[in-house]
């Protein structure tokens, strides 16, 4: 028994001396395993009565910039609730955490091996290329887009050919040479015939009564369709005319449009290249934190298997009268130091148990505006209650906020730099499922972008646009899942610079165009000498209709004449 | 464990009761297949030291089925998913998590469960299989082994005088 007393005060002893290391062993492990980069503590300190934690010198790796910490905690106290630990839960009552800071440098990587750190999306990016004004083929763009003009020209070439060829048929219809020729006869008829007294007159007459009734009818027909004719060649000139000026019309409106598309969106590029940026590395981070407070878990009934780890076996749940998480920190109070002040802040109910807490875990800190520092109220929830169903929230105010060389855009051709600025920020996000919905709106004042003029002739005339801005608004919109964000971004930003840009684009557009208006031409040019063919039929026509009555004017006037001076009076 | 064999090997040819080799072993077995921290070995440790069980047969026991309960891990966490998940007991299980206490045993744990049953159903098999197995160890092999004078003049070396004087020495209290 006695050994076994010894055995038993060695290992407490063991416990007293060694829990200290051990627990700075437990905090680095599972902090490098959750970021995918070095967490390093400098010291724990585990008291038992009462039950106490006090963490010092909590370093986190950036994971995307390992001689960076995402996070620095100068000290954090933990009251632990010693009823609870007989329980095997860890219930933190009470927490301060002082000496929060981001982004502080470190003076060796906190990379892990290169085999255990994944590529990550959020250091990723080309960096923004500036446009090329590499137009498209002219053969390409006549191949993905039908020609209005060369469908006019085959339209009118066909109308032209129906209308020619029902004009034809018309013309049959009407008084020919034949029916000309007998009405020569009967007007020579009516000269010729001999005087038979008072009824001869009136039969004459009549008959040259008859004749100029026949002939007026015939005349009006003719006017008539002459007159149809006319109407028609009006129209088809006037198609035929619109056609031959179509290939230059519509060869503007494709260069104006394909110069659009290669320059749309200059403006809110490197705005939308930045924003994709830092939605990738928020979400990263909002994936590293989601075990903290949620536990894989399915359900067996009422109870629950939990961590399902290898070698390690699952822990399973049951109905509890008393429910309660095995961890939870009951509220942290955080005082992060960020340059201008302090801002400070609560973080309550965080557990992996949300299920079982039945509340989700909030969130809130301010900070007053100071010389150097915007206001900040930064709040929300991370609410895994129904761990099917994810909704949390998020909302960011930052007010009158100094900017400092804000790289918008790493890479490419034009690295764009916000040197400084005031910024008012309203961020307001919620997920809901899945389905992510933020808007975030930025109003900026007192701009100043840089732009290195090494890159190019095009990030010149950025760099110029942007000279110029001194105000701005940015407004976006996060869509989309979690793991598949869609960034949108607006911004005045837009047109500005945009309109600077194109200005570079006009020769190439101009020739573009031109190639456009001969290429198109060279397409309609066949159809539409088919529809001049056939328009200048048209016109031949009428110039017989209006032959045929002159002819028959000429007929009835010469009837006229020879019946008039048969009369006695 | 390599020196504990030796001293269990010396042990087996003294004059220890077979029973208490084979309490030695059974709590090494119960303590090797389980996992190490589970609050139970505790209960394992002062069971060995109360019942002046033989210590050199727990060590190589242990140490033996220590290796052999990492291959049989996923039969333990079958056997004790299915006794925890199983209908019938689902009250016994629950009434037991409602004990603050027994739950730093971590009996809801698949694998803990599951080694531990395992384990205490191969107890008393194993207990009569060692006792047999000393027993007939030493009515045919130790004598014909005794008998041969390389033996002879093992035993009669210094080296020999020591390690069955430490072997004495782990036996027990």
């Amino acid at each position: 028994v006695s050994l076994f007393v010894g055995v038993t005060v060695l290992l407490v002893l063991g416990w007293v001396l060694l829990a200290d290391t051990l627990v700075k062993r437990v905090v680095e492990g599972i902090g490098t395993r959750l970021v995918g980069a070095r967490v390093e503590l400098e010291s724990a300190d585990v008291g038992l009565f009462p039950a106490a934690l006090t963490l010092a010198g909590l370093a986190v790796t950036d994971p995307d910039a390992p001689m960076t910490n995402a996070v620095e905690v100068g000290r954090a106290a933990l009251a632990v609730d010693g009823g609870a630990l007989l329980g095997a839960r860890l219930v933190v009552d009470d927490m301060r955490v002082e000496g929060v800071r981001f982004g502080t440098p470190r003076a060796r990587s906190g990379a892990l091996a290169p085999k255990a750190r994944k590529p990550d999306a959020a250091s990723s990016g080309p960096g923004l290329s500036m446009p090329s004004f590499d137009l498209p083929d002219v053969g390409d763009i006549l191949r993905d887009n039908p020609l209005t003009t060369v469908a006019d020209a085959e339209a009118l070439a066909r109308d032209a050919r129906a209308a020619r060829a029902a004009w034809k048929e018309r013309v049959a219809a009407l008084p020919d040479k034949e029916k000309l020729e007998a009405y020569r006869e009967r007007a020579k008829a009516l000269k010729d015939a001999k005087g038979g007294g008072l009824e001869g007159l009136l039969g004459a007459a009549g008959a040259a009564r008859d004749l100029k009734r026949d002939i007026d009818r015939d005349v009006d027909a003719l006017q008539s369709a002459r007159d149809d004719l006319k109407a028609d060649l009006a129209e088809y000139r006037s198609r035929a005319k619109a056609v031959a000026d179509g290939p230059a019309a519509e060869a503007r409106r494709l260069a104006d449009r394909y110069a659009g598309e290669g320059l749309a969106g200059v403006g809110a590029a490197f705005l939308t290249e930045a924003a994709e940026r830092w939605v990738r590395t928020g979400l990263a981070w909002y994936h590293r934190v989601e075990p903290l407070v949620e536990r894989a878990a399915r359900a067996h009934g009422d109870t629950r298997a939990a961590r399902p780890l290898r070698a390690k076996g699952v822990d399973v749940r049951f109905p509890e009268h008393n429910p309660r998480p095995d961890f939870l920190v009951r509220e942290a109070a955080v005082d992060v130091a960020l340059k201008g002040g302090t801002v400070s802040g609560t973080v309550c109910d965080l557990t992996p148990d949300p299920e079982v807490l039945g509340r989700p875990l909030t969130f809130a800190f301010q900070g007053a505006r100071t010389a150097d520092r915007g206001a900040v109220n930064v709040s929300g929830t991370i609410d895994r209650v129904r761990p099917d169903a994810p909704k949390d929230t998020f909302r960011l105010r930052l007010g009158d906020a100094p900017v400092r060389d804000l790289a918008l855009s790493r890479g490419g051709a034009a690295p764009v730099t916000l040197a400084r600025a005031r910024a008012d920020l309203a961020v307001d996000g919620s997920r809901a499922g899945d389905a992510l919905d933020v808007t975030l709106k930025a109003d900026l004042s007192g701009a100043r972008f840089v732009v290195p003029e090494a890159g190019g002739q095009a990030a010149r005339a950025l760099g110029s646009a942007l000279a110029g801005v001194r105000e701005t608004t940015v407004e976006a919109d996060v869509t989309g899942t979690v793991d598949a964000p869609k960034v949108r971004v607006r911004s005045d930003l837009d047109r500005i610079v945009a309109d600077a840009v194109r200005g570079l684009a006009t020769e190439r557009v101009k020739a573009l165009e031109a190639d456009l208006t001969a290429a198109i031409r060279e397409k309609a040019e066949a159809r539409l000498a088919d529809a001049r063919g056939d328009i200048d039929a048209l016109d031949g026509d009428g110039g017989v209709l209006g032959e045929r009555r002159a002819e028959l004017e000429a007929v009835l006037k010469d009837a006229l004449q020879g019946a008039t001076r048969k009369l006695p009076f | 464990v390599l020196k504990a064999a030796a001293k269990l090997l010396a042990v087996l040819g003294s004059g220890t009761a077979p029973g208490q080799i084979a309490l030695g072993a059974v709590l090494g077995m119960v303590a090797g297949l389980t996992p190490l921290g589970s609050a139970h070995n505790l209960l394992v440790l002062l069971l060995l030291l109360v019942l002046r069980a033989n210590v050199p047969a727990f060590v190589v026991v242990w140490g033996v089925t220590t290796g052999l309960a990492y291959l049989l891990d996923p039969a333990f966490h079958a056997v004790g998913l299915a006794l925890l998940t199983a209908g019938p007991l689902e009250g016994l299980w629950t009434a037991l998590y409602n004990v603050p206490v027994l739950r730093l045993t971590r009996f809801n744990n698949s694998i803990v469960l599951g080694s531990l049953v395992v384990s205490l159903v191969l107890v008393a098999p194993a207990y009569a299989a060692v006792v047999w197995g000393v027993r007939r160890y030493r009515d045919r092999v130790l004598a014909r082994v005794r008998s041969l004078k390389v033996v002879q003049a093992l035993r009669a070396s210094r080296l020999f005088r020591a390690v069955r004087a430490a072997a004495e020495g782990m036996e027990g209290p």
